[in-house]
């Protein structure tokens, strides 16, 4: 016996049948179009003495005073962009023979979600962070002071924003 | 009265410190209780001691305290609680409205909006989106959502010689700080002489 | 009259609305909830120092509550009932677990200490460690009295009602209690200077309130 659908029932099959093709190509098409990340990582070495701000981080200059309090003089060593795409890791060495590496593992909402490692102090951490916002890794001893690596992410295709505080 | 040993406080001496920082002295003892921890080191340093015990205990307490959310709170609560006494849910009340005359009036309109839906419309439509394409928010408002959001530690592995520790601030704009720090030799450190605690113990 | 039927009719007390959740009155229990649930998720926070613990606890506590309802005569007042289901519900499950998952003990986050740089923060956690330690060995009874007075601010004879035990053990638990933290952070203490890290912690503290 074959089976005969109404004109009602054609009706409701195809309506089913086009929302589940269309939300399978929206699928396809987000992790298709997925971008990609700057990360941007300025290298950073802090010390307690006081010392003439240098010019290239003068816009974080004020945030690193606050968030590093004991520490007065602060100089950028190296400034580093790199691009995160899918899980390649991505790897910046350090001046003091360190070696940090970062590893895109997906978005939660509105963060990303980041594995960073120092592949020498054996430390790992997976955070979660939004897009143009600063944090920062610190306290390796470095040259009478201490490297702190201020981290920014970016997304692709934006224009850095001149008045945005970003390494 | 001076304690004996000029460095530490005797037991009983202790013990009425503790009174007085609870505030459970009668008044005239507390007057002499105050006097000696202003003007004798051992009190002093005792009382400050007691202090910062207490404050320590409290700090982290008061700061998750006043973060916490309690939005899906009475939510859970109230489906745990006994039928009788929830509000009808729902489906209740839509079980008790769907009787089968609504039942029929329902399914024709529901045939005729099917109808309206799939007929070929030979109407101008504004123009729509590709299909597949996700709605986007304005990068402005994805700014501003994303820069008031903190950074988020999910995990901290140290397999080396070193003390991780994550400084964030209470202000969502603050800066987080993840701090590597080399750990001292084991012998060096101050309170080692505290036994350490068994896997044995319940707590 | 008229005035105070108005006032019971905007804020019922506690009895009021106990007497209509046990008539099934259960926005009368909403609203024992929304009064009191700040005070046990502090005291589940204090007893077990793990904020998604707490957040469990708060929730379960009230349905036991519930439960319980008729149990609960007016002897004590409502919310001290509540603070002992808490504190027995935090016991058992610390039993139960066998571990005391802490996930803080002290506040790594003191203003003013960041200012000492990264050294302190080294010491911070240390104490941490040590004040772990100490209230781990202290024994449920003796932690669990210093931190109803410490961290809730219960009086010694609301500590003797949710504790079930007389005002003087209250009084000889605390001073024990405060005896054994206070000689496992003497040395931190000793090290940094007692002035300093406690001018630092009063002001860390004092700014937050």
């Amino acid at each position: 016996m074959r089976f005969k659908l109404p004109a009602f029932g054609r009706a409701l099959l195809g309506l089913a049948i086009g929302a589940v093709l269309s939300l399978g190509q929206g699928i396809g098409d987000a992790a298709a179009g997925e971008p990609g990340l700057r990360l941007k990582v300025s290298v950073i070495q802090a010390t307690k003495e006081k010392s003439a701000p240098d010019p290239a981080l003068a816009r974080i200059q004020g945030e690193l005073a606050e968030a590093f309090a004991g520490y007065q003089g602060f100089k950028r060593l190296q400034a580093e962009e790199k691009l995160l795409a899918g899980e390649t890791p991505v790897k910046i060495d350090l001046p003091n023979g360190e070696s940090a590496e970062f590893k895109h593992q997906g978005v939660d909402k509105n963060l990303h979600k980041i594995r960073f490692s120092l592949a020498k102090s054996k430390v790992n951490l997976d955070l979660k962070a939004p897009v143009k916002k600063m944090f920062y890794q610190a306290g390796m001893k470095h040259g009478g002071g201490i490297l702190i690596l201020a981290m920014y992410l970016a997304p692709l295709g934006e224009p850095p924003a001149p008045d945005k505080t970003e390494p | 009265m001076n304690s004996e040993n000029n460095q530490t406080l005797s037991d009983a001496e202790q013990e009425r410190l503790s009174l007085f920082l609870d505030g459970a002295l009668p008044p005239n003892e507390a007057a002499d209780v105050e006097r000696l921890v202003a003007e004798d080191p051992a009190w002093k340093s005792a009382h400050r001691a007691l202090k910062i015990t207490g404050e320590m205990l409290r700090a982290p307490v008061e700061r998750h305290a006043a973060a916490a959310r309690f939005d899906g709170l009475w939510g859970g609560i109230e489906q745990r609680l006994p039928a009788s006494e929830r509000e009808p849910s729902l489906l209740d009340r839509l079980k008790a409205f769907l009787r089968p005359p609504v039942m029929i009036g329902l399914a024709a309109a529901a045939a005729a909006a099917a109808y309206v839906a799939t007929r070929p419309s030979t109407a101008p439509t504004p123009e729509a989106p590709a299909p597949g394409r996700l709605a986007t928010h304005s990068p402005e408002s994805a700014t501003a959502v994303a820069e008031s959001e903190p950074v988020i530690i999910e995990g901290i592995e140290s397999a080396g010689q070193k003390t991780v520790l994550v400084s964030q601030p209470v202000e969502p704009n603050g800066a987080t700080v993840i701090w590597t720090l080399d750990a001292p030799a084991p012998e060096s450190q101050p309170g080692s002489n505290i036994p350490a605690a068994s896997d044995d113990d319940p707590i | 009259m008229e005035v105070k039927s108005a006032m019971t009719s905007m804020d019922p007390p506690d009895a009021e609305l106990v007497e209509k959740v046990k008539q099934g009155d259960r926005h009368a229990f909403r609203r024992l909830v929304e009064r009191h649930r700040d005070r046990i998720h502090r005291v589940a926070l204090g007893m077990l120092r793990n904020p998604d613990d707490a957040m469990d606890v708060v929730q379960e506590v009230f349905i036991r509550v519930h439960g319980r309802i008729q149990e609960f005569k007016g002897e004590s007042a409502f919310g001290t009932w509540l603070v002992r289901v808490t504190v027995n519900y935090c016991i058992d499950r610390q039993r139960r677990q066998k571990t005391w998952d802490a996930r803080f003990v002290i506040d790594n986050e003191w203003e003013g200490v960041s200012e000492y740089g990264p050294e302190h923060k080294l010491m911070n956690a240390q104490m941490g460690e040590a004040l772990r330690r100490a209230l781990s060995e202290l024994g449920e009874e003796h932690r669990t009295a210093i931190m109803l007075r410490e961290v809730n601010g219960l009086t010694y004879e609301e500590i003797a009602e949710v504790m079930g035990c007389p005002k003087g053990t209250v009084m000889s638990r605390l001073h024990h209690a405060r005896k054994k933290l206070q000689l496992a952070l003497r040395p931190f203490l000793e090290e940094a200077g007692e002035r300093d890290l406690a001018g630092r912690a009063g002001e860390g503290v004092r700014r937050r309130e």
